[in-house]
């Protein structure tokens, strides 16, 4: 049989040979390799038996019935039936004959004896010559009896197998039961003997068991034998050895980073304490001085405006107005510091309401701009909502802010989804930006307006960078000037790649136009 | 004078009847005297065999075998053609075998006299055949024609006889 097919009986009798134990397999194999060489031998010697026994047999009778033709030659030729039947009756000592018939050449049976009835029944009627043939039950021979060359008779024995058979069956069952003697010693002794390759196994096993269910690296497995097993275990430890240094070093350089890590966290906390007690200062004790400049300019303007003229009226309110711009300035500012300090706090909230609500502090603020606002309804998301806030406040303030000399002023606010990438966007129509200068544009202090169109500290950008860069997203935007912008955003994952097949998408990209975007460039 | 005339009649035909009974018997008889004498043959081994010369076979006086005797001409036995002869008595002939007839009785003892220790084969029907010297003597037991055979005389004329033969012999003077 083939491998497959002693699979199959194996696995239709509910046994695989993969899942044995190696003891199990180690027994399978010795005992079926002794099974197959006993029953192997057993067959040889069973079959040559048999044939030797025929053999002899076929000679005995052929010697025995060439002696009484020889013998009868005379009594044939004289008509002595007596004599031939003398010859024949000789026969009867054989205890296997069963019958011996005597024929002449007309086939008239001269002499005769049939053990057990002495009818002529078991004497054929036309016997054939030369005949050698056997049967279940007896094996029969004919030899003519030729004297001078010429055919007298016939001669024909019939013999019993029972015997035969008998010696046959015993040898058989003698066979039978002591190679199941011999397979019996063989698993007693194979039992014992497989020991010297499954204990090394065993313990190896164990061992590694061990090292593995309470991480001890500083158990060895022992070497019991010094074959290939032995090797094995060797190298078994060798690689333990290794695991444990390696794990020293891991478990050092662990403690050293934690080491690190404490010292660069006091550090930062120090920093941190540092920025703290500068905002701070910078909050106050510049804003303080900030606030006479323009308190007292304003005191000035409202007090003694009736004394000024017209050109002193303009200083004043030069000056009022460059202290206001400070004060944004420290604004805005004061809002990246905090931006970049605070502790992200990620909570789902409705980001449709939120962006509601800039819309109408917006509106508030400007109560005569009319702009056609879209807000994607119910959308929400996962992330901080002090700082999210932050910064849509200032990209909805900015698309707010660029459509001033548009006609028909329109904003959206939306998300689309890519594959796995779920992007944001707030698209306006208003003055855009040249794409070509625009790798500034998250750039703190740079403004790529002028200030007589539209006003701005140049920071709003790079305070929207820095939150999404601590959410671990991307924003980048696409213009073309004077027809508008659109930013994008995403959190916690990357843009969509250029090239990449999208598989699912879902919601709509407002601009279907090719990828000339810009991203976000750090540079603090 | 019918009842005599029946009488002897019916005698004679009875008589006839026996005759041609006895002949038929009689020629029977001597059928098997033929294969008889052909067989012996078999079993005979001459001094200076192997060799394919003819077997001579001298028959003396009458010949009451009939036509059956001339069909061992035809035969073989021990791969040497048959050759039958009716010699006269003082010819020198070289026999093999010697059968004398019943006709020839009283001259038998002078033949075998004459043969003494020459290897030839002597049969005949004679009575007390083989007590005279003979080698081969037909006797009839009842029914059955049976041989007795003198061993002795055979040896001192060197014939070989089979023990084959012998076994079925009635008589084996030694």
């Amino acid at each position: 049989m083939s491998y497959s097919e002693v699979r199959l009986v194996f696995t239709k009798t509910g046994v695989n040979i993969k899942y044995l134990p190696i003891k199990k397999k180690l027994s399978m194999i010795i005992m079926t390799s002794a099974l197959l060489a006993v029953v192997l031998l057993s067959s040889v010697f069973v079959v040559y038996e048999y044939i030797s026994l025929r053999n002899s047999i076929i000679k005995e009778f052929s010697t025995t019935s060439k002696i009484i033709a020889n013998r009868s030659h005379a009594a044939l030729l004289f008509s002595d039936t007596a004599t031939l039947q003398e010859n024949v009756d000789s026969l009867k000592i054989h205890d296997d004959v069963k019958a011996t018939c005597l024929y002449n050449e007309a086939d008239d049976i001269l002499a005769y004896f049939n053990k057990g009835d002495n009818s002529k029944g078991d004497c054929p009627i036309h016997p054939s010559r030369n005949l050698n043939h056997f049967d279940d039950q007896y094996y029969q021979v004919s030899l003519p009896i030729v004297v001078d060359g010429e055919s007298m008779g016939l001669l024909y024995i019939k013999v019993s197998l029972k015997s035969l058979n008998g010696h046959l069956s015993t040898y058989v069952i003698a066979t039978a039961v002591f190679s199941l003697i011999i397979i019996l010693a063989v698993f007693i002794f194979s039992s014992y003997l497989q020991n010297f390759i499954t204990t090394p196994l065993l313990l190896l096993k164990n061992t590694a068991r061990q090292v593995t269910k309470n991480k001890d690296y500083t158990l060895r497995a022992s070497k019991e034998s010094h074959d290939e097993i032995g090797d094995m275990v060797d190298t078994f430890n060798e690689m333990l050895s290794t695991l444990q240094d390696q794990n020293k070093t891991i478990i050092n350089d662990a403690e050293s980073l934690e080491l690190k890590v404490g010292e660069r966290t006091k550090e930062l906390a120090i920093a941190n304490q540092e920025l703290e007690a500068f905002s701070y200062s910078v909050s106050h004790d510049l804003r303080s001085p900030l606030r006479a400049i323009d308190g007292f300019s304003k005191a000035l303007l409202e007090d003694y405006g009736h004394d000024l003229d017209h050109t002193a009226h303009d200083y004043l309110k030069r000056v009022r107005k460059a202290s206001q711009k400070m004060g944004e300035l420290i604004g805005s500012l004061l809002q990246l510091s905090r931006v970049t300090r605070k502790e992200l706090k990620d909570t789902h909230f409705d980001l449709s309401d939120l962006v509601m609500n800039i819309v109408h502090q917006l509106q508030e603020q400007d109560p005569e701009r009319i702009i056609d606002i879209q807000i994607q309804p119910e959308m929400y998301m996962m992330g901080d909502e002090q700082l999210i806030e932050v910064a849509l406040d200032n990209l909805i303030g900015n698309a707010w802010k660029y459509s001033k000399y548009e006609k028909f002023p329109k904003i959206e606010i939306g998300y689309f989804v890519e594959n796995d990438h779920t992007v944001y966007f707030v698209k306006d129509n208003g003055a855009g930006f040249d794409n070509k200068y625009a790798k500034n544009l998250f750039t703190a202090f740079q403004r790529l307006h002028s200030p007589e169109q539209f006003e701005g500290t140049g920071i709003g950008l790079a305070t929207v960078f820095r939150i999404i860069q601590r959410h671990h997203g991307e924003i980048w935007a696409k213009s073309v000037l004077d027809e508008g912008a659109t930013f994008y955003f995403t959190l916690y994952g990357d843009r969509p790649q250029r090239g990449e097949t999208k598989s699912f998408s879902s919601g709509t990209n407002p601009d279907t136009k090719s990828d000339e975007s810009v991203t976000g460039t750090e540079s603090e | 004078m019918i009842s005599h005339l029946a009488k002897s009649i019916t005698s004679v035909l009875i008589l006839l009847l026996i005759l041609f009974c006895s002949t038929a018997h009689a020629r029977s008889e001597n059928e098997i005297k033929v294969v008889y004498l052909y067989n012996f043959i078999k079993f005979i081994t001459w001094p200076q065999e192997p060799t394919t010369s003819n077997i001579t076979i001298c028959l003396y006086g009458e010949n009451t075998f009939g036509d059956a005797i001339q069909k061992l001409n035809t035969l073989k036995a021990r791969n040497r053609p048959l050759e039958v002869v009716f010699p006269n008595i003082g010819e020198d002939i070289s026999c093999s075998v010697v059968f004398i007839g019943p006709s020839e009785d009283n001259v038998a003892d002078d033949l075998l006299i004459d043969i003494d220790s020459k290897p030839v084969l002597t049969i005949s029907d004679i009575d007390s055949f083989t007590n005279k010297g003979g080698i081969i003597g037909f006797i009839k037991l009842g029914n059955v024609v049976k041989f007795d055979i003198n061993l002795k005389q055979a040896r001192s004329s060197n014939i070989q006889i089979s023990s084959k033969l012998l076994e079925l012999a009635n008589h084996v003077i030694q």
